[in-house]
Formats: structure tokens, sequence, C-alpha cells
């Protein structure tokens, strides 16, 4: 008996020691298994190319782009933008201060791993350096187009690098010293574009630095004009730069009128993989585009500018810059009919007005459910009938309809960062800011084959005298038709320093009294407040102000509080 | 054969007038080979008992042999007659033999001989009478109550039977007539309240000896309260045990938040659940919700330094759930049974369409948009003169165009799709279990099943859980003991895929979509889709759960006093999820095809997780006695859990073959997808504890625990926790002896320990990771490679380790008026100095800082529990009630977070979770208040003002209103950084109570049990406002300021993003949004009969009670519209669910 407890006990006691070691199989020292850690990273070429690719991802979108359009004088929200109309305070944050100085440290870390990769793959890795100084430098000129002068943070931070941490912002001329650093050497690293592999098109090139080079360049340099400073240094480096891309070859304007017709430059912003369009032009016939962020209808889907009937109206402002066909302005034009009708002053004009707005009790195809293009056989089925529906669909009497898909979601269109188009105005205006002129042999390079493209003459210099026009006048509003809805219109008032004048005026819709709108029963029962002219108001002066402080946003004030050496721009508490 | 008598002897033991002479008559016989005749004449012969029989039906002449000594006649004959059909009845000398056919006639016979037992009932300690005392013959159904004077008096035809005496809240007595006619009883109140054992950390403790705050909640309060989910039982129930259901009335997804005592990390460490000695993996609600609530036996809750002994993962407290066990002999069987049905209520109200466009047109016109999106359809209702009363009639004769796209148009009619959407739905719920022990083996087997419906009208929506448990104690031997208990649940949901959807869009579309078109096709709704077409035709979502809890349990005693315990458990969890999203097709009032949802891009998926979490304790316990009254108990041990969770997935988009065979094989290979994640976890720890008891009036205990975790750097994983606690049991002095009159218990008790806490952080954050993911398309633009991206993660925190929150508490128990008042008091701080935070650094930084111990916060409060219980006549009662206030205050942080407009966690000096606003100055009423604010500011404010907004004060008057927080130097003057905002309330919930009230009268029991807040900071979260699809709810159509409304407490309704959101101008933090909400509510309501005894033993069912029960049914608030107070203001396209109330009815039956 005294044997058999033994027994029992010491198998108990077994048992025991079982019980901890079975249920041991793991120690505390774990590492993940589904992640790489830092350490364990950038030991291969392709690494370094996984994380230079998070960069595209936050390339500008439709809608950021659409809102920053919204800014402007030239399109108007349901809920009037309260930058648009001068009546917003500084906020607490922002999304462009934090995500900036995000992609400012992760392309500042990849631009570190670069340079300290092992030897072998040193320069394998070197274009992702490239490509990482030209979304850095796309970083900090964000910051700048709107803050000016912000703290240049030239390393990957620690929590106790407090000089950088807490330090003061870095002047405006540095910024724009640093940003030219960074694409000088994006230049040198980047591979052409023809050089870049197939499978690895979309990525940044030579061309996309250099095209890049020439936005920053103009607006910097324009804006160091109009404020009394010396700006041709930065018109040089943009003409240049413009000029080394346009002389490149790589991109053509896109112009399908052969297939098309009159709507061609309308179908080339929604180009997908499936059929778009009537001659079924897929997106490897847009060759304008010079960097996009990509989408993909199955793999990275976007809505493009959807649910236009909520989307921001065009103003009358906007609308009266298209030119005649015989190239003059609506107010010189003999061939402007007038706006007795709903559609007559939208005869005779530059192509882009019918392409870029929906010409009233015309069919249009959209993303919402009962409007999809179903049947391109026939160009009468589905969609809708744009029937100047005021409060439900325009508030101005003007609706966009570029960026806008007309088949059923998902959509795969790409968003244009920068095209060629914009290359071409660049080079224009920066000729003649820099030179006061520009020769016809140039307008012929540059915006001349924009208008051809939109069906309007040449714009040569006896053409302008003989009609009295301004070419500055022309050229902008060749910019301003051209990179509609694209988020330029905003920043351009503001370089030219014209804000001041053009931003408080009131926003106007389409003209009513007199017209088909007073008298057509249909819309009858509706009545606006009207200006002298007899347009419609949608925002009055009395609600609009543009001062000298609007010319710079205001810093995020949280950011302000944690650091008090940040200073605020200038009349903005 | 000869007969032949060795020997017969008769011995009369004992002769006594009130004695049954057949009690106390024994005989001694040794027979041999003689007729039963003989014996009978013999028995006759040598004593007075004589017999009586019928020779036809008592075979007499059977031969027997008899061995007999000392016995009494009952023994004998039921030696002589045994595995015969003779039956025998002694009535005192008198015995009748007659077969089994014809007792019955005889046994009136014996009925006629009855005796008649009296007594008087005491109470043992008091020596007053009882009256209402129950008697009862033992294995009989003859019973009687004691009357007025506690006097009884019953017939007895066997004085041999046994009385038993019960009473509520006294010890059950039995007592043997033994032939007596008088028996008099004292009975003694029970303790059970105070002897109660306690399970706590690796032991059990009686109640009376603990040092530390525990609430026990026992298997009374838990019965008869059908439920789902087991730790919707625990709301109210214990004092400073906050539960806040999150889904309630939801049958996927639905679970709670348990704090226990305020909130003391920003990590939210959850609960530790332990079950039957073994921690659990979750932190939080699953782990009580994953055991059949039938198979719960106790469940404390440690709140102090007692859960020390938990160290590691007790931050948040510790509840302890012990299953059930074999309690008798005889294998019980119990089967219950409910039906319950959940009604849904409390569904938001929406404006109808009249008040909706009314509202809507106005926020424009308000703006100066004369000509909007809902202009013509205001403009087409004043012109067809539509009211409600027309509208109602659906008959679709009104229509106008839908305002935000042409996809639909208003055909106007009324249609609540809140009612449409929602119904009552069954909830059964059956359990049966055996259990029982011997001297060998404790059982306890159990077989539950849940089968929920969902509360949504359409689509397949069910959820079923089969749960069994085998739980077996074995006693090898008496130094070893081997614990099996295992637990099985197998859980199947069914929902449709988008039920979210549904349940997010049921609030939202707008009260005139009509579900079916003309001619029954799905009626297109606009932009969103048919709610209905989406719950039948979406396809399914489809969650099978296979939970599987072993435990293997050792327990060794190799000498006296000293166990050696081992446990071992493995707890597998896996889930099979599959989805399938499905189009189909939507019409307009024409019936006209409209739009597919999924505009046919039909896939399907499916995702398998598993996770295995592995404990092993081991601990050893010795108790040691010496000088007679000292008792240490030492414990120690070494625990070790890990855990590891894989989960992958697969799905293919496009080209279901069918929508019928929604597998996402059958998919598009050219589209498939598929990931995986892989994290594992592991803990080590230490921990012993000392306890003393002297002469049960001083008590005390010490713990250490020593616990390495694996989320921690290198250096960082290891941390040591004390804790230290004493009671004084002052009752059992003997100076108190004479108060024992007064106060039967009274106990104070102290203690202070450390908790540790790693929860709620992440696996791996002391590693700088990489993280892989996204998709891009490079390269050819028609074919393109899915370009992954990799993605730095936050900062690494390096040098963080574990939170300890050190916990003080300080309370009494007493027990008072001869134990029908008792109750505890106790007030406690709980610390932590090293909480998780991540300190806000200036956005240059680029990245989110590591998180690391830099805060301290500090929870304090106080909790009240008070019970009484008492009888009046056949009448007994109990009241309890609970109280609890605690606040949690941010003490430092590693940063000086500022204050932020709107709902703040974590502010110095505040407490954590404060709303900071603007002071509210009243509503702008006339043009000339509009001009005095407008130039009253310079900046701050919109310019775009109009009569109806909100005014603020400019409380450091610098003429700028700025969402800083106002501060004053010393002089009383603002300071330079002075804004205008300030401190308006803390979101915090205040004085927690419960109440529990019950009767029990004659055969029926009643019970009700209030829950509820008495003080609690809620914010308004939905506003009237800008033009979109969601209809405004009903309440605020009277709110709002209107040139008519001047008193509206709401400002004018506005479009414009500047008024309403921008800044959140209009709607920041003023008192019109902040809403001081208290509310009770009938958590629960029983009324039970238990069928008579006498009725149901006949059938040999020991216990029988039928019951009705309802949960949540009622409840009391000051908020305005349709709320749920414990969830209030939940954002309608969050969390818009209708709120369950449960009636179930039951029956319990126990064999």
């Amino acid at each position: 008996m005294r044997v058999m407890k033994k027994l029992i006990i010491y198998l108990g006691l077994f048992l025991l020691t079982g019980i901890i070691l079975i249920s041991c199989e793991k120690d505390l020292n774990l590492a993940p298994q589904d992640k790489y850690s830092e350490a364990t990273f950038f030991k291969t070429p392709d690494q370094f190319k996984l994380f230079a690719t998070q960069l595209y991802s936050q390339l500008p979108t439709f809608s950021g782009m659409l809102t920053r359009e919204t800014y402007s004088d030239i399109v108007i929200a349901w809920s009037p933008s309260t930058i648009s109309n001068g009546s917003y305070s500084p906020t607490p944050n922002s999304d462009l201060w934090s995500n900036s100085y995000s992609i400012i440290r992760n392309t500042t870390y990849l631009v570190q791993k670069v340079e300290t990769a092992d030897q072998g793959i040193k320069d394998q890795v070197a274009v992702y350096g490239g490509e990482a100084k030209l979304f850095r430098a796309m970083a900090y000129f964000h910051l700048l187009r709107d803050f000016g002068g912000v703290p240049i943070i030239d390393k990957v931070l620690d929590l106790d690098d407090n000089d950088l941490l807490y330090g003061s912002r870095d002047t405006r001329e540095s910024v724009v010293e640093y940003i030219l650093e960074d694409i000088n050497d994006a230049v040198d690293l980047l591979p052409p574009e023809s050089d870049i592999a197939a499978n690895d098109k979309g990525r940044v090139s030579k061309e996309v630095a250099l095209a890049f080079k020439a936005r920053v360049t103009l607006f910097e340099g324009t804006w160091r004009k109009f404020r009394n400073q010396d700006g041709n240094t930065f018109l040089d480096l943009a003409i240049s730069a413009s000029d080394q891309v346009i002389s490149g070859g790589q991109y053509q304007l896109f112009d399908r009128r052969d297939l098309l017709g009159d709507q061609s430059y309308r179908y080339s912003f929604i180009l997908d993989i499936i059929q778009t369009n009537s001659a079924n032009l897929t997106k490897i016939n847009q060759t304008e585009y010079i960097l996009s962020n990509r989408y993909h209808r199955d793999i990275r889907p976007t809505t493009g500018i959807s649910a236009g009937h909520l989307s921001p109206s065009a103003t009358q402002q906007f609308v009266d810059l298209f030119l005649c066909t015989d190239g003059l302005p609506i107010d010189k034009s003999p061939l402007f009919q007038g706006r007795l009708t709903t559609t007559s002053e939208y005869e005779n004009r530059d192509l882009r007005m019918t392409n870029v707005l929906q010409l009233p009790f015309s069919r249009f195809w959209a993303q919402t459910p009962s409007e999809y293009r179903r049947n391109w056989a026939d160009p009468d089925a589905g969609g809708n009938i744009f029937d100047v529906n005021f409060g439900n669909t325009t508030r101005t009497g003007f609706y966009p309809v570029k960026f806008r898909p007309e088949t059923a979601p998902p959509s795969g269109i790409d968003y244009p960062v920068i095209r060629y188009a914009e290359v071409l105005l660049i080079n224009a205006e920066a000729l003649y800011e820099k030179n006061g002129a520009i020769t016809d042999a140039q307008l012929d390079a540059t915006i001349n084959k924009l208008r051809e493209r939109a069906g309007i003459p040449k714009l040569t210099n006896a053409f302008a005298t003989l009609h009295g026009l301004d070419q500055r006048t022309e050229i902008r509003r060749e910019r301003t038709i051209e990179l509609f809805l694209e988020g330029f219109r905003f920043d351009d008032l503001r370089r030219w320093k014209t804000a001041e004048v053009e931003m408080p005026k009131a926003i106007k819709g389409v003209l009513w009294s007199g017209t088909e709108y007073a008298t057509d029963p249909r819309w009858s029962a509706i009545s606006f407040p009207l200006d002298t002219d007899g347009h419609i108001i949608v925002e009055p002066v009395s609600q609009r102000r543009f001062e000298e402080k609007h010319y710079l946003m205001p810093l995020p004030t949280r950011q302000i509080i944690l650091n008090p050496k940040l200073e605020q721009n200038p009349n903005w508490d | 054969m000869k007969l032949t008598m060795v020997l017969f002897f008769l011995a009369i033991t004992q002769m006594m007038a009130n004695e049954a002479y057949s009690q106390t008559t024994k005989m001694t016989m040794h027979i041999k080979d003689v007729t039963v005749k003989e014996v009978l004449n013999k028995i006759e012969e040598n004593s007075e008992f004589y017999f009586l029989y019928n020779g036809k039906l008592v075979d007499v002449n059977r031969r027997v042999s008899l061995e007999v000594n000392d016995q009494q006649i009952n023994e004998i004959l039921s030696t002589l007659f045994q595995e015969t059909e003779v039956c025998y009845t002694v009535v005192d000398k008198q015995i009748v033999l007659t077969d089994k056919a014809n007792q019955d006639s005889f046994k009136q016979l014996g009925d006629q001989q009855q005796q008649l037992v009296t007594g008087k009932i005491t109470d043992a300690s008091t020596r007053e009478i009882m009256p209402g005392v129950n008697i009862k013959i033992k294995d009989t159904n003859i019973g009687t109550i004691a009357d007025a004077e506690g006097k009884y008096s019953l017939s007895v035809t066997d004085r041999n039977a046994i009385l038993i005496f019960s009473f509520i809240g006294y010890v059950t007595k039995e007592i043997p007539i033994a032939g007596r006619t008088t028996v008099d009883v004292a009975l003694v109140g029970e303790v059970k309240a105070l002897d109660e054992v306690v399970v706590v950390g690796y032991g059990t403790v009686k109640k009376s000896d603990l040092t530390g705050a525990v609430s026990t909640i026992n298997e009374e309060q838990l019965e008869g309260r059908p439920t789902a989910r087991t730790t919707e039982l625990l709301q109210g129930i214990a004092p400073g045990l906050q539960i806040t259901r999150q889904n309630a009335g939801r049958i996927r997804g639905a679970n709670s938040t348990i704090t226990i005592r305020g909130i003391t990390s920003r990590s939210a460490p959850g609960t530790l659940v332990v079950i039957d000695g073994i921690a659990q993996k979750d932190n939080n609600s699953y782990a009580l919700d994953n055991i059949n609530p039938d198979d719960i036996e106790s469940i404390s809750i440690l709140k102090d330094a007692q859960a020390a002994i938990y160290g590691a993962r007790a931050a948040g407290g510790v509840i302890l759930v012990t299953t059930k066990k074999g309690r008798t002999d005889k294998p019980t069987i119990n089967f219950s049974s409910t039906y319950t049905i959940q009604s849904p209520s409390l569904l938001r109200k929406s404006t109808n369409i009249l008040q909706l466009v009314e509202m809507m047109n106005e926020g424009f016109v308000n703006d100066g948009q004369l000509v909007n999106m809902y202009s013509h359809i205001q403009q087409y209702i004043d012109e067809n003169n539509l009211t409600m009363e027309k509208i109602r009639k659906n008959d679709g004769q009104y229509m106008v165009r839908w305002p935000f796209d042409n996809s639909a148009n208003i055909v106007f009619g009324h249609y609540d799709w809140n009612e449409i959407m929602y119904g009552t739905a069954p909830l059964k719920n059956y359990n049966i279990s055996v259990s029982g022990k011997t001297d060998k083996l404790n059982y306890y087997n159990s077989i539950g099943y849940v089968d929920q419906k969902s509360m949504l009208n359409y689509g397949t929506n069910e959820n079923k859980r089969l749960f069994v448990r085998l739980k077996n104690d074995f006693n090898i031997t008496n130094y070893l003991t081997i614990k099996t208990n295992f637990g099985f649940e197998r859980q199947k949901v069914i929902e449709p895929n988008a039920y979210q959807s549904v349940e997010q869009w049921a609030s939202v579309p707008w009260p005139v979509h009509m579900p079916f078109t003309p001619n029954g096709n799905l009626y297109n709704f606009g932009t969103i889709p048919n709610l209905i077409g989406i719950a039948e035709h979406s396809g399914d979502l489809t969650d099978l759960y296979y939970r599987l809890r072993s435990q293997l349990g050792l327990v060794l005693t190799p000498f006296k006093n000293f166990t050696l315990t081992g446990e071992f458990s493995t707890n597998f969890d896996i889930l099979e999820n599959r989805w399938a999203n499905i189009g189909f097709d939507m019409y307009n009032e024409n019936d006209l095809f409209s739009w597919n949802f999924n505009n046919n891009r039909n896939s399907a998926g499916a995702q398998m997780n598993r996770s295995r979490y592995t404990i092993g304790n081991i601990y050893a316990n010795y108790i040691y006695t010496f000088l007679e009254n000292h008792r240490l108990n030492f414990m120690a041990g070494y625990s070790h859990e890990e855990e590891d969770v894989s989960i992958f997935s697969a799905e293919r988009q496009l080209g279901l073959i069918s929508a019928e065979l929604p597998t996402f094989g059958l998919g598009s290979s050219d589209l498939q997808f598929n990931s995986e994640s892989k994290t594992d976890r592991s803990l080590n720890s230490f921990f012993s504890r000392i306890e003393y008891n002297f002469m049960n009036r001083y008590l005390s205990e010490l713990t250490f625990r020593y616990d390495g975790s694996s989320k921690f750097a290198e250096g960082y994983k290891w941390s040591p926790f004390f804790g230290i606690s004493g009671a004084w049991v002052i009752s059992n002095e003997k100076f108190m002896k004479s108060l024992t009159k007064y106060i039967d218990f009274f106990k104070i008790r102290a203690s202070w320990g450390q908790l540790g806490n790693e929860a709620s952080i992440g696996l791996y954050d002391y590693i700088a990771q990489i993280n892989i993911g996204g998709s891009y398309p490079m390269g050819n633009q028609l074919s393109p490679v899915r370009m992954q991206s990799a993605v730095l993660g936050p900062m690494a925190s390096q040098t963080r380790s574990w939170e300890t929150i050190e916990s003080t508490n300080l309370g009494f128990d007493f027990s008072t008026l001869k134990q029908r008042l008792s109750g505890s008091f106790d007030v406690f701080i709980k610390d932590n100095a090293s909480m998780f935070y991540i300190s806000e650094f200036p956005q240059v930084l680029g990245v989110t800082a590591p998180s690391i111990n830099g805060a301290h916060v500090q929870t304090k409060g106080w909790e009240i529990v008070l019970g009484w219980k008492d009888k009046i006549g056949n009448l007994s009662y109990f009241a309890n009630m609970n109280l609890s206030d605690n606040t949690s205050m941010v003490i430092e942080l590693a940063d000086s977070r500022i204050p932020a407009l709107g709902l703040n966690n974590f502010v110095e000096g505040y407490s954590i979770g404060s709303y900071f606003g603007y002071r509210f100055d009243g509503l702008i009423q006339n043009e000339t208040e509009l001009g005095a604010y407008k130039s009253s500011f310079t900046s701050g404010i919109p310019n775009n003002l109009k009569l109806g907004d909100a005014r603020f004060k400019d409380l450091d008057g610098d003429g700028r209103l700025r969402p800083q927080l106002y501060e004053l130097n010393p002089d009383g003057q603002p300071t330079p950084n002075s804004g205008d905002i300030e401190h308006l309330g803390d979101a915090g919930q205040h004085y927690l109570f419960g109440i529990n009230l019950g009767l029990n009268w004659r055969n029926f029991d009643f019970s009700v049990f209030f829950n509820g807040v008495l003080k609690w900071e809620v914010r308004e979260t939905n506003t009237a406002s800008v033009g979109n699809v969601i209809a405004p709810l009903e309440y605020m159509y009277d709110q709002r300021w209107t040139p008519e409304n001047k008193d509206g407490p709401h400002p004018r309704l506005s479009q414009d993003f500047g008024i309403i959101i921008y800044n959140y101008y209009n709607f920041s933090d003023a008192p019109y949004m902040l809403y001081d909400s208290r509310y009770i509510r009938l958590k629960n309501l029983q009324i039970g009969y238990t069928i008579p005894a006498n009725v149901i033993n006949r059938i040999n069912i020991e216990n029988l009670r039928v019951y009705f029960s309802g949960s949540d049914i009622w409840e009391l608030h000051n908020l305005p519209g349709t709320q749920d107070p414990e969830k209030p203001f939940t954002d309608r396209l969050y969390n818009p669910l209708p709120y369950p109330r449960n009636y179930s009815f039951g029956i319990s039956l126990t064999f």
C-alpha cells in the first residue's frame, strides 16, 4: 500500500511537470511572422522598390483636386467653400500639413537607406533615391504653395531632435532652393521615359521630374514677379525644363476627333480598360498624361468625379472665358449667339465648352444607377436629359462633366497629375512673363496646339493686335479653360496676384432676365436674386472677400500651440 | 425436514410511554429451515406482537432460515419476506400481512391508526416563536405549516418517520419522531452569506475571511433570465461593475464593454475572465459570452488588490466564474427551457416627408439659397396641398423629382422603414444537465442549445449555438484527484451579407420609399439600395465557430495540509467565415429596370481563423497551524500562457458561375485574392501568496508576482507586482460579545496591491516594422502588375514596460438585526503612474510617436451594498441595492496636451473624457444682437452668421474666439495664450445603481431588478442638417429656432458646412448639445410558480417551476426622442439598431 501510494505520487508529480512542459511552446522572445522588421528590410532592390511604391498612392486625386477647384471663382459647390468666400478661420489641424510631413519623413528615410545600401546593389537602388527626392519635392511644394516658408526637415527625426521638432519656419527662398535641389537630383537619377521597363510604366521618369520642375519654377517665378521681386531665374528654369519635355517628343496631345468627333476631348479624360467611348479607345491610347495617379476598375477602383448632381457648378465667369470659333472673346465676336435660349451661348464656341460642360437638353450618362451608359450602339439609349434643373442638378445653370465616367461603377480612369497640355501652357506663360512678349513660333509650339484641338484659330501677334487682345490674358484664358477642375485656378490667381480682384466678385449663374429661363413655364416657379445685368446671383459680393492675408493659408493652430516658434502667417491670428 | 430452533431471544431495550412498542422492542433469532407460519407463531409467543393475515394471499408454508441479532421487528420482517410479494404494515403491536395488490386497503387500516405529533418551533438564538415554518414528513407528500404561534400538528402513521423543518434563511433540520408525540424544534439561522465559499485566485476562501473587495453573484441571481449572452446577466448586479452593451439586438457581433471601477488605463485593459481557475485568452466580454450561462454556479468579481494574484492581466479587475458541479449522491437531472419573444423597440422616429422637406428647404433658405434641391418639392407639396392624410393613402397619386439625382422619383407615401425591417423574433433556450457525486466521482455534464432569430424581418438570419460541458472530477485515491472539464461549442450565425448596410440604412431612407413596385418588383430607392433586396437577395454571410475548451487538472496531496495543483488548458477557436455578394435588380415606379445592386459584379470569399491558446499553472499550497489559533497558508506557483492566431482568407471577384451557388471556387480565377496573417504572444509568471489567520479575527494576506511578457523589448519584459491586505473581524473580539445581540458580524478590510497591464498594445511594438500591403497598378495599362507597397510602421516602443496600477481599498462588511440587514462599504483609489501614452509631438515628426509609460491617471471611488431580508407570515422578501461612483482624473502627462474643442480624453487636471467648449450666450434673436455680436469679434466667428445662430462668450476679451483654454494669470488677467474654451462637463457615468427586490409567497416567487445611472453628461451627435439622404429625427422638428419659435433650444437650420461643421460653430458642445442623462431601467422582472411537491412527487419529479421573465422591458429617462438611455444619441449612420425587449416563458424541471 505504501509503495502504491508513493508510486501514484511520483506519477502525479511526473504529470504535473508534463503540464508545464506541454503548455510551453513559445518563450518571451517572439518576432512578427507576417511583417518585416526594419532591421531585416532593405536588402534587395525589390524591397527598395516596394518602399518607393507607397508614394504613388498618395498622389493627388480627383476629389482632392475638385475640392481645391472649389476654392476658386470658377466653380461653386452646394455648400459654399469658406476658402473661396474668405470666411474661414485658422483650423486646429491640417491634413496637408500632416500628410506632407509624413511623406517627407518616408522619402528622407528612403534617401538615407539608398545612401547606406550595400555596395552590391547601390547602383540598382539609386533610382529609388531619385523617386524619393521627387516625391519629397512635391510634398514641400504643396506646403510652399499654401503656407509659404515652412520648416525644412532634412533628416529622419528622432524624438530628441528638439532643434528641428521645435524649430522655426525656414524662409520661402530656402524652401524653394531645397525643392529645386531635390528635383535636380531626381532629374539626374531618374531614367528617361523611354528607358522605363514595360512592367515599371507608371513610375516617375526624368520627364516627370522636368515637367514638375517647370510647374514649380513657373509658380515661384510668377509669384515673385508679381510681388516686385526678380522671378526671371525661375522663369528661365521653367522655360528650359518645359522645352526639354517638349523636345523629348515622348508625349502628344490626345486628339481623336477622327474617331470620336467633337466630343473627343471629353472622352480623353475617362478612358478605361473597358469600353468607355464609341471607338472603344482605351487607356493605352492616352498619350498626354506625363504622370498620373493610376486606378484600375478591379485593383484600385475610383469613382472619378461622380454624383454629378451634387458636384460643383461652373460659374458664368468661367463660361465666358470660352472663345468663339473665330478666336475672339464673346464681347468681340460676331459669332456669339447671345443667351436668349438655354443653348444659344454654347453655339460657335471653343469645342471644350461642350466637352467639359453639358449642353442643356442634351443626353448625358453618369455613374448614378439609372444613368449608366449601357448601349454604345444607340447614342440615345439610357442616361438622362440635362434639363437645367436649378437647385437639383446645378446652382448656376452650368453643369460640369469633365472626368465623369458614363459607365456603371467601378471605374478605373486615371487622374492626370501632370499632363502634356500643362507643360505647353507653362512654356508659353513663362516665355511671355520672362520676355514680356511671345513669338508666333512659340505660340504655335504651345497654346496653338491646344487651340487647334479645341477648334479655334491660332493666336498670333498680328491677330491679337488686330483685335486688341492682350497676350497675357489670352495665355491665362487658355490655361484656365484647359486645366478646368484640375485644381490650378486658385493657385494661379494667387501667384498672378489677381485674386484680390477676381475672388471678391459675386458668383453668378446664367442670364435670367429676358431669356428663355425667365419666360418658359419650366422655370416659372423659381426666382433668383439677379444682378443689374440680369444674371442670377449665387453668392453675392457682400458674402465674398479676399484680403492680402488670404494669399497665404493659416498654419494649423495646434502646431503653433505645440511649437510656439512656429510663426503664424501674417494677420491670421 | 426437522425444525431446529437454536436460539430465540427477545429483549425490550427501552420502554417509554410515548414511544412505539415496535421501535423499542428488539429481538434476536437464529432459526433454520422452518415455515414462515412457525416463525410468526414464535414471535407472537415471545412478544406482544400479533399478526393478521389471509392464508390465501400469504404463503406461510414457505421454509426459511433467519439469523438476526438485536433487531427491530421491521427489519426482521423485511428479511423474512424479502423477494416475495408479501407486504407488511406495523401498527404499533398489530402487524398486517398482505400481498402487494391489496396493500392499499390495508394502508387505510393503518391510517386509522395514525398518531398526532405536535410541537412548537422557535428561533435558536432569539428563542422567539417562528410562524410559517414548513414541516414535511420525509419521503412523503405529507406536510403542514406552523401557525402564528409557531405551533404545528401533524398526523403520522409511521412513528419511525423523520420530520423536515425548513424555513427561508434558516438551516433545514431533520428530526426523527422516534415514537414521540411532541417534537419541539429550535431552528438555527443560516449564516450562508458569510460562510459562503468565495473563489479567489488559485484557491477559495470563506467570505468572512476575505481581506479584499470581492463581489459574488450566485446561481439564484442568474436563474430564469434567458439570454444568448452571459455578460448581459451581470449588468447592474454588482457595484463598481459597469457593463455597456454594444449592438444589443444583433445576433452577430453583440458584445459588451466591461469596466470594473472606472478607466485607469488609456489602453482599456479589459477584464480578465477566469473560468474554473483558468484565465481566458480574451480580456473582454467574449470570454464570458462563450460559456453557457446555465452552466454557471457562481461568479466572483475581484476589484482591488485581491486581484493582484493575477497581476499580469488583472489591471482591469478579474471575473472568476465557477461552473456547476455534482451536489447530491442521487443523480440529479435538470431540464430547463425558455421561449423568448424579442421585441424591437425604441426605434428611431424620423420626420415624416412633409416635416423633412420643410426642414431641409428651410435650411437652404436660411442660408440664402432660395432655389435649392428641395424647393421644387416644397412647391409641389404646397401646390397640391399635400397632407399626411393624403400621403398615408400610399396610392402613388403624387410624384415629384428626387432631389439628389435622376435615379428615382419621390412617390408620396408613408413607410416607416424601421417598422418594415424589424419585427419580433423568437429566442429559444434548452438545457439539460446530469450531475451528482459519489465517493470517487463528481460529475456535471450538460448540453445547452440556443436558437435565436434576428429581429430583422427579411433574409436568412439565425444564431444557433450548441454547448456541451463535460466536467468530471475523479478522486483516484485520497491523495490524488484528477479534474477534467471540457467545454465544446458550435455556433452558426447566418445573416444577409450586407446586414450592416440594412442596419445602417433602416433609419436613413426617406419615409416615402415603397418596398415594391406595383408589379411586385423591388423598388429603387435612389442611391441606396432597396433594403428588402439587400436582406433577401444580396447573398449570405455565414460564421461557423467551433470553440473547444479543454481543461485538465491534477491535485496531489502527498501529505497532510500540502497540495500540489497542476492545471493545463488549451482553447481552440476555429472560425470559418463565408460570404457572397450577389446583385439584384431594382425597378422604378413604372416597373422599368433601374439598376442592379453590385452592377452584377458578384463575388464570394471565405476566411479561416484558427487560434490556439494554452495555459499551464502549477502551484503548491501548504497550510500550517501553530499555537492552536494561528493558521498560515502558503501558496506559490508558476504559470505560462501563450497564444497563436493564424488567419487566411481568399476571395474571387466577378464571374461567379451562378448566384445560386456562391462558392468562391466557382468565381473568376483572374480576380482571385488571398491574404494571411500570423501572430503570437506569451506570458510567464511566478506568483505566491501567504495568508495568515489568527483566531478568525485577524486576517492578512501578502502576494507577490513576477511577470514577463513577450510584448516588451528585452530588458523591459519582466516586472514584479506586490500586494498586501488585512482584515479585522471586530465582531469576533471578546469585547464585542455584549453587542452580539445587535451586531452579528463586523469586519474592516484594507488592501494595497499592484496590478499589471500589457493588454491592448501591439504584439511586437518594440520592433520597428515594415508593413506590406496595398495594390497599385503599374506597367501595361490593360494588364497591369499589381504592385504592393512597403510602409514604415509607427516608431518602435523600445523602452516601454508594464503599466502598473496601484490599487488601494478600505472597506467594511457588516450584518445586523439578526442578519436581516447586511452590507458593505468600500472606498478605493486606483493609481496608474505608468500609463501607456502616445505623446503629442509637432507633426513635422512625420510619424506616430511611440507609445511610452507616459501618463499618470487616478481613479477614486466608493461603493455601497445593502441587503435586507425578512419574512412576514408566509411571505418572505428581500431587497438588495448597490450604488457606486468613481471618477478618473488625469494627474500628469508626458506632454502637456492642450484641450481642443469637443470631447477630450486626456487633459492634465481634468477627468478622463471631458467636454470642452465655448460658453454659450444664447441664440441671436434680432438684428441688433447680430450686429453687436459680429462687431465684438475680429476673428474666430463665421462672417455669415444669421438670426438663430449661436453666440459664444469672448471670455478673455481679446475680440477673438479661439479654441484654446481660457486661462487666467495669478493676478486674474487672461494669459497671453488664453483662448475662450472652458470645461463643460465630464463624459463619465456617475452613481451607478442596481436594485433587486423579491418576494416568495407560498409557491409563488416574484422579483424585479432595476439598474441605472444618476448622472451622466451625454452629447447629442445628430443634427438636423446638411441636405443629404438622411431624414432628420422627429423630435428635432420642434426644437429648431425659427423666427416663430424663438424659444427653440437648437440654432436655426442651415445647410452651410461653415455654420454647422466648420469649427463646429453652431454645434460645438454648447448646452443645447449636452444632456444630463440619468435613467432607470427595469432589467428583469420575474414571476415564478413552483408546482407543489405533493402534486409532482407522484410522478417522480423533484422540482418543477414555471416562470415568466421580462428583460429590459421598461425605462425612464430625460432625453428627447426615442433613445436607448444606455447608449444615447448613437449616430444613426453607425448604430441605429432597434432595442430588444425580451419576454420569456420558462420551465425548469429537476428529476
